[in-house]
């Protein structure tokens, strides 16, 4: 049977070297939580996930580590290209604040990291806003998309909700 | 490459390639053999029983093409629709509407009447046992909305669905865990298979040839495996049915060495571009609790072009369609229980720049631009439902296009300062669609169409299209059963063309 695109997770895929080209994220040099991203990557992703989804600042390791899990399954069904897209999102993120702080954004001062997280929202140049967009989508899946939470959020579905309807 | 051969394959069995298979399985006595070959798996019921928190992943990568997160070229709007035995019927909520006589007489396919495709529709809807849920069915999410827009004096209508034994997990769009939704997987298909025609699940069809269909079986890491045994088959048949799907039927003609050249093939897609509204009360209401989506508003449909619905999500998706970060949306996702939700709906234009087309993989790219006008109606359905929210009690609502993340309730007549076109920005806001059409559209001009009103492709009279690609213009409602009322027509012209052609 001929490899299927890599870009369906119904196919046998076989998985790519964890860490991605871009030379600075080598730097690291030790492996990290995620197959998908290097140590120092998934650093900048969780300094950003932590203003993004605030309760992620108080998680245990158990929580980190399904938030890791999911968003690391999410990368690996996309290609090659995407992840890459998303890691050099990531670095750029450290650059802008280092541009214009003087500062990786895991050191600014929450409203800074806000104030820049604003902006990429609201003003970034298009590719840029997008890219935000995507690292939101990723970060929310991670937290959100975990059973574990659903409590904390009010929402408690049962298969049979009609029962519940007039209780 | 294994060889199969028969009468009739049909590529898809959502509501269009379900549909046919069962108009199609009375010829199976005649010993015809007819063949559905169907991308995605076949679930055990038990797959549809996975607990309830935290199967929104789970479900929704089992069900959904790349679970329901396909982008378009633009990186500006979600693309959601099924793979697996049933398709997108077995992922949407069901409601079954008639297409307005206006609508239709707008796609001008000559040859095509509305006595015609109401007639058939009826037959769906009574096969699919679509009926009006009681009162005492209805959560608060949908009488909210009902009574605020009655109040307001738009006109609001309840949506019939498709549903028996509904037992209101308000899950519909990850599976109904209670096999109460009656999509093609609960009802065609398995009447069809009754008849003796074969569905070849985890069977993915690469390319069309001359009256054949080379495909690829290979099993997904769940569900039950194929009837076939995995590898390349070449399935020769004397006719070939497309029901893929809007971005799959044309990405498969367009990869296909079609013996004609189709000017239209992949254009004039249409998307109905979607937005959710939260409106928080201040008390908890009943929302994830019974049918998601019981009401709609079309009174804007004709006046500013899209339409308002109710619904319910779960909590990533809902998450990612809230604009911002940060206290203020962890502050709203942590009152899930007081959400009232509302989608709204755009009415796009079909446009010749609104395209799928195949990369060099030959998968399918969807190429998307929204319009000024497309715009313009979303923003104004967020006005629209902010005043609807309020009216219904709500004491903040969150518009995508807010200024600021949270309207007050005071602020009710500042809406057009407190959502803005500055902030209806592509990319910035998490613009959806679930339904996907246009791509192979009907009509009489073969520059500007691809397969007649029958479903017929010109000049390949083998070759039939039998899904939403048909559709020339937006629905301006839910495409379901329009979906399965053009399919009866196709395969009453299958059939018609069995019966005249001559023997392979």
């Amino acid at each position: 049977m001929q490899p299927a695109s890599s870009a369906d997770p119904y196919f046998p895929v076989v998985r790519p070297p964890p860490c991605e080209s871009l030379r600075w994220q080598r730097r690291g040099g030790i492996t990290g939580p995620m197959v998908h991203l290097s140590a120092r990557t998934v650093a900048a992703l969780d300094a950003l996930a932590r203003v993004i989804v605030p309760e992620l600042d108080a998680a245990d390791g158990d929580s980190w580590r399904r938030f890791h899990a999911v968003i690391d399954e999410a990368l690996g069904d996309r290609p090659p290209r995407l992840r890459r897209q998303f890691a050099v999102f990531l670095g750029l993120v450290h650059v802008l604040a280092v541009a214009r702080h003087g500062r990786p954004f895991a050191r600014l001062a929450p409203e800074q990291q806000a104030a820049l997280l604003m902006w990429l929202q609201d003003r970034a140049p298009s590719l840029l806003r997008k890219g935000f967009w995507g690292l939101k989508t990723l970060v929310f899946m991670g937290y959100y998309a975990q059973g574990e939470v659903a409590a904390t959020l009010g929402y408690a579905p049962s298969f049979s909700g009609n029962e519940r309807l007039h209780a | 490459m294994r060889e199969e051969r028969a009468d009739v394959v049909i590529i898809g069995s959502g509501a269009g390639g379900g549909t046919v298979a069962k108009a199609l399985a009375p010829l199976c006595r005649e010993g015809a053999r007819i063949v559905v070959l169907e991308w995605g798996p076949r679930l055990a019921d038990e797959e549809f029983a996975t607990p309830a928190a935290g199967r929104e992943l789970t479900m929704a990568r089992k069900l959904y093409v790349e679970a329901g997160g396909v982008l378009n070229a633009e990186r500006t709007m979600t693309l959601a629709f099924g793979r697996g035995y049933g398709g997108s019927t077995v992922v949407y909520t069901g409601t079954s509407l008639i297409i307005p006589q206006a609508t239709l007489a707008r796609w001008g396919v000559p040859g095509l009447s509305w006595e015609d495709i109401a007639r058939r529709s009826r037959i769906y809807m009574q096969e699919n046992n679509v009926h009006f849920l009681d009162e005492d069915a209805l959560n608060d999410n949908n009488t909210l909305f009902r009574d605020a827009c009655e109040k307001l004096g738009y006109r609001v209508e309840q949506f019939p669905i498709n549903v028996k034994g509904c037992k209101g997990s308000s899950l519909c769009n990850l599976g109904c865990p209670n096999a109460a939704k009656q999509g093609t997987n609960r009802v065609q298909l398995p009447a069809a298979e009754r008849e003796g025609v074969e569905v070849i699940t985890n069977c993915k069809a690469l390319r069309i040839g001359e009256r054949e269909v080379i495909a690829r079986v290979a099993n997904a890491p769940f569900g039950l495996p194929s009837p076939w045994p995995e590898g390349d088959v070449r399935v020769t048949a004397r006719a070939v049915v497309v029901a893929a799907g809007a971005v799959n039927s044309p990405a498969l003609l367009l990869r296909s060495r079609l013996p004609v050249s189709l000017p239209a093939l992949g254009r004039y897609f249409t998307a109905h571009p979607a937005l959710i509204l939260v409106g928080e009360h201040e008390r908890p209401i009943t929302n994830f609790y019974g049918h998601p989506k019981s009401f709609y508003c079309d009174h804007f449909a004709e006046t500013h072009g899209f339409l308002l619905e109710t619904c319910m999500y779960f909590p990533f998706t809902t998450a990612k369609n809230l604009i911002g970060f940060g206290a203020e949306h962890s502050e709203l996702m942590r009152r899930m229980d007081r959400m009232q939700m509302i989608l709204v709906l755009a009415i796009d234009p079909a446009l010749a720049e609104n395209r799928v087309t195949v990369g060099p993989d030959g998968e399918p790219i969807v190429h998307y631009r929204f319009t000024d006008g497309v715009l313009d109606s979303l923003l104004e359905s967020m006005k629209v439902s902010a005043r609807i929210f309020f009216a219904a009690g709500a004491r903040r609502v969150h518009a995508p296009a807010g200024e600021r993340f949270f309207i007050e309730a005071s602020e009710v007549d500042r809406l057009d300062e407190r959502i803005t076109r500055r902030r209806l920005v592509p990319g910035r806001i998490s613009i959806s669609s679930a339904h996907l059409m246009g791509g192979c559209r009907m009509g009489s001009d073969r520059e500007t169409s691809v397969t007649d009103s029958w479903g017929q492709v010109h000049g390949v009279p083998w070759l039939f299209v039998a899904d939403a690609s048909l559709f020339p213009r937006a629905a301006e409602i839910n495409p379901y059963i329009t979906i399965m009322a053009l399919a009866d027509r196709v395969a009453e012209r299958v059939r018609a063309y069995l019966e005249g052609a001559r023997p392979s």
